[in-house]
């Protein structure tokens, strides 16, 4: 909504200063106060570290193929429970495919879609960005209008909408997707692109002569990584729990190839009697999701240390 | 000034001994208060100067005990009329602060309450310590408001801080602090960020209100112009720590801390001469986290030696005068003011 | 001021407008007959016969005006599925959806705003990062497998609640907990932050060494300046809460509009997935619009501002 008086983080940001000065003398020093380690930074890294590892050689290691139908091992438990086996550490699922294989390689389908859908968004919302905040203008007008348009969508009535027009296919899942996110990158682009508008340098680069292009490249993209890599960040998980949310309701990623949501799908009917099924892939995505939430945070402090009151 | 003041045996109102207030951070210690004594008394003003860092504020902080995180006053005692406040229960101590101690901050616009209508904010005070209907409480309220100098108080009592020029805003701020009558007023910094002209009003409003309710007052600024005009006695802070205090005009006449002396040239008087250039003292504040060793101000001042930086000097009392303390080896001795510059 | 209303409510009504123009295109321009997507297994006369009915014979602007014209007249089309008026099949689910939507938002800012509040007067401590940590795994959470645990917790296996249907106020427990999980968490972030700042102001010091008693600090002086930010994020975790509301609906089988638009979609009932779209947009950008200009109301400083 453009009409909205000032943004949470403007808000936010607007009031800081001076207030969190403990003494007036101390100041300087606090500022200047070498940080010490950041261990939120350390242990985001290390889980996405971890996801990164079972996404790149989990489907190698796996002894079992993912969709082997075993149907005389149907809903085994796994391996700590009563007559589960090391065979099958997770246990099965309905027809006897090894759990564990499953959720470990819809790791690499959840996140290829998920990165994907954010490269695609970053490509759309940047682009837009810099067209609305350095055209202004009607353009500007018009491209925020459509982005509020699409954003007063609900975005799984309008992915469910928009999937049910086309066989699911993983390119269109990624475009549904990008969809959720490229307007966060509009908005964050457009604002320092309209800061930037009127800066001395860009001016000064101009009147130098230096080409239009050169001046958004690298004036304005040195400003907008910061941003656009926290929001990234967040923007994975956030795409891995859509993507998985769509496949369980059997519009994402179809069967047999194996995602959290259609695992899930499939085999919650068997919540009363086989509970690990449903719920283990769960584990999967909230650590996933997880990681990738805390990464985003701790980019975010890291990059703009006041944020970490 | 006068002689009668030493023979009165009436208790002060404030009695600050020895205070102490230190913030832990990450790199060390700092010593925001260091050792810092002193007493006002009824109807008298307490003025205390230093630049900022000099730990000022955090004297008046620490008296209400509102210091900000992490800081803590660790020793000495603050009496008010023979109580100390730094024994008493977190209970015991918000019911002191606003009715017996009241405090004026240095930003009237960020010391009101965007959201909420300056008669209720005030209002809210009263109740909180007196029982009062909420008739009772908007008369009172609509009284100090008078007081504090706002000619409509009935249409202000109804205005939301946006709707008050800063000046206006600042009356709110006394009117507030004096809504129940306190026997000290603390006034931070109150006419730092207000314009000249406003900034004259206000403190006339300061001098109107303290005597018509009789009250003590700490005023502490940075501006040795507002002192001299506003208060009975000066205390020079530098770098956490009292370094001269004496009554108004003794320390006006024979500052002997060169701190103070430069303080006072600093100050454009109106009687001086245009070409004549203001004479800043050379240097920066002390590195609270590093003080230098023996007298702290030593790196800036030009009568320092050897024994300036090994030995710290004691506040000691000036023996010309028992109410005149100040903290330095080798003591300005020149006037640095002529008479007739005072009285101007 | 007034004037301020009036520009919000001409750009919302320009909103709702090319969102009901972008959901009633969207059938009837993507490549392929949209009859034939509707009914893959129809007939060449079957086909004929909905193209007729739903008028994808004639140019698209034109149908929309139509349609514009009998929805002023509360005319939605007609579900040739559920053999039903889309107004009546609305107006069924409307109170199961507004129902469990406005419990999850009750029961996210209570909790919400109370738990970041509490966060903020513990910064740093315990309590906070305990807060925080709950917030983050909250955040982190699918809103369809949290609903599934906990259906297999508190349903298959202590049975205190259904988890099936609707008939009674014990069947919104629930699915009001899973719809309000998301929210819940963001809100307990949003307030944190905000509050961590309002209490750093010097309006709350000042406030504070006036002797106000600690919880008059609280909700007088610094609840009242975190509801602007606060009703922002509300506002824009709306549409997760709409969105939320479909897979809800579809987990616990509440029979309303969530539900109605996902079964219409897989039926590819179009009639129903287009109304329905257009609600549930137009009751975004209104509730929005509404929050924009209550903005006036809670903060005297913006009201200021829209009357200049």
């Amino acid at each position: 909504m453009s009409g909205r008086p000032e943004s949470l983080a403007s808000v936010v940001d607007a009031s800081a200063p001076a207030s969190h000065v403990a003494i007036e003398a101390s100041s300087d020093k606090t500022a200047g106060r070498k940080q010490s380690r950041d261990w939120g930074l350390i242990i985001s890294g290390a889980m996405v570290a971890i996801v990164a590892l079972i996404t790149i050689a989990g489907p190698w290691i796996v002894p079992h193929d993912p969709n082997y139908i075993d149907s005389r091992s149907r809903l085994m438990p796994p391996v700590w429970m009563d007559g589960g086996s090391w065979d099958h550490p997770l246990g099965t699922d309905g027809v006897g495919r090894d759990l564990l294989a499953r959720i470990v390689v819809a790791f690499r389908t959840s996140l290829l879609i998920a990165i994907a859908g954010v490269l695609l968004a970053v490509s759309i919302g940047v682009v837009i960005g810099i067209v609305s905040g350095f055209l202004g203008g009607i353009a500007d007008t018009v491209l925020m209008a459509i982005t509020d348009i699409q954003l007063s969508f609900p975005f799984v009535v309008l992915a469910v909408s928009l999937l049910s027009l086309t066989r699911p296919r993983p390119s269109v899942l990624i475009v549904v997707l990008s969809l959720a996110a490229w307007p966060m990158y509009a908005r964050v682009v457009r604002s320092v692109a309209q800061q930037e508008r009127g800066a001395d340098y860009i001016i000064a680069a101009r009147a130098i002569g230096v080409p239009q292009w050169r001046i958004l490249g690298y004036y304005v993209g040195r400003n907008i990584v910061p941003p656009v890599f926290i929001v990234a960040s967040i923007d994975i998980a956030t795409l891995i729990v859509l993507e998985s949310l769509l496949s369980f309701l059997g519009l994402g990623v179809q069967p047999p190839t194996a995602s959290w949501g259609n695992i899930i799908a499939e085999s919650k009917n068997y919540l009363s009697s086989s509970w690990w099924v449903p719920t283990l892939p769960g584990v999967a995505i909230v650590f996933t999701v997880l990681s990738f939430n805390l990464l985003g945070d701790s980019l975010h402090r890291y990059i703009d240390p006041r944020s970490a009151r | 000034m006068s002689q009668s003041r030493e023979t009165t045996s009436a208790q002060p109102v404030l009695e600050v001994r020895n205070l102490q207030t230190v913030f832990p951070t990450r790199d060390g210690l700092i010593r925001a208060v260091d050792d810092v004594s002193f007493t006002v008394e009824q109807g008298k003003t307490l003025g205390i100067i230093g630049e900022s860092g000099s730990g000022k504020s955090v004297t008046a902080r620490s008296i209400l005990r509102v210091v900000d995180r992490p800081g803590r006053v660790v020793g000495g005692s603050v009496k008010l009329f023979g109580r100390d406040l730094l024994t008493l229960s977190e209970r015991e101590m918000r019911e002191i602060r606003g009715r017996d101690i009241g405090m004026i901050f240095q930003d009237p616009g960020a010391s009101l309450n965007p959201v909420r209508k300056v008669g209720t904010q005030i209002v809210e005070t009263y109740m909180t310590h007196r029982k009062a209907s909420k008739n009772e409480a908007r008369e009172r309220a609509l009284e100090s408001l008078a007081i504090a100098g706002i000619p409509n108080p009935t249409e202000v009592f109804d205005l939301y801080p946006v709707d008050l020029s800063s000046g206006a805003k600042q009356r709110v701020m006394i009117a507030m602090a004096i809504v129940c009558r306190p026997a000290l007023l603390i006034a931070d910094e109150p006419t730092t960020m207000l314009g000249v002209r406003t900034q004259r009003h206000i403190l006339e409003s300061l001098l109107k209100v303290q005597e018509e309710l009789a009250m003590a007052m700490i005023l502490i600024t940075h501006d040795f112009g507002v002192v001299s005009w506003m208060a009975d006695e000066i205390m020079v802070m530098y770098g956490g720590r009292v370094v001269e205090h004496a009554p108004k005009f003794e320390i006006l006449r024979r500052p002997r801390h060169h701190y103070t002396a430069g303080l006072i040239r600093s100050v454009p008087l109106i009687e001086e001469r245009r070409e004549k250039r203001l004479k800043s003292i050379p240097g920066f504040p002390p590195d609270l986290l590093n003080l230098p060793t023996g007298c702290i101000f030593h790196p800036r001042c030009e009568a320092a030696d050897g024994l300036c930086q090994s030995v710290r000097p004691e506040l000691g009392v000036a023996p010309e005068d028992p109410r005149h303390r100040y903290a330095c080896h080798h003591p300005v001795q020149e006037a640095v003011l002529d008479e007739l510059k005072l009285t101007g | 001021m007034g004037a301020f209303i009036v520009r919000r409510l001409i750009y919302s009504l320009v909103i709702i407008l090319g969102a009901s123009i972008a959901a009633f295109s969207l059938i009837r321009i993507v490549p392929g007959d949209p009859a034939r997507i509707m009914a893959p297994n129809a007939s060449e006369e079957q086909l004929a016969t909905i193209r007729e009915e739903l008028g994808f014979d004639r140019p698209i602007p034109v149908q929309f005006v139509d349609f514009v014209k009998s929805a002023i007249k509360g005319d939605f089309g007609h579900s040739a599925f559920l053999k039903e008026d889309v107004g009546t099949v609305i107006a069924e689910g409307l109170p199961y959806t507004l129902r469990l939507a406005l419990t999850a938002l009750a029961l996210a800012l209570i909790v919400g705003v109370t738990l970041g509040t509490i966060a903020a007067l513990f910064q740093d401590r315990f309590l906070d990062r305990a807060i925080l940590t709950i917030a983050v795994l909250g955040q982190s959470m699918p809103a369809f497998w949290f609903g599934l645990v906990l259906i297999l917790i508190f349903s298959v296996r202590l049975g205190w609640f259904p988890s099936f249907g609707y008939k009674g106020p014990k069947y919104l427990i629930l699915p009001a907990v899973t719809l309000a999980i998301s929210l819940l968490a963001t809100l307990i972030r949003s307030t944190r932050l905000v509050m961590v700042d309002v209490l750093a102001q010097e309006y709350v010091k000042a406030a504070r060494a006036r002797g106000l008693r600690r919880r008059t600090v609280v909700f007088r002086h610094a609840i009242p300046n975190i509801l602007v930010p606060l009703l922002t994020v509300v506002g824009v975790q709306l549409g997760y809460l709409l969105g939320g509301a479909v897979v809800v609906e579809a987990i616990f089988n509440v029979p309303g509009i969530g539900l109605t638009i996902l079964n219409a979609v897989l039926r590819r009932d179009y009639p129903v997935v287009q109304a329905v779209t257009i609600l549930m947009a137009g009751g975004f950008v209104l509730i929005n619009t509404i929050i924009d200009i209550s903005y006036g109301a809670l903060d005297p400083r913006i009201r200021r501002e829209m009357t200049r």
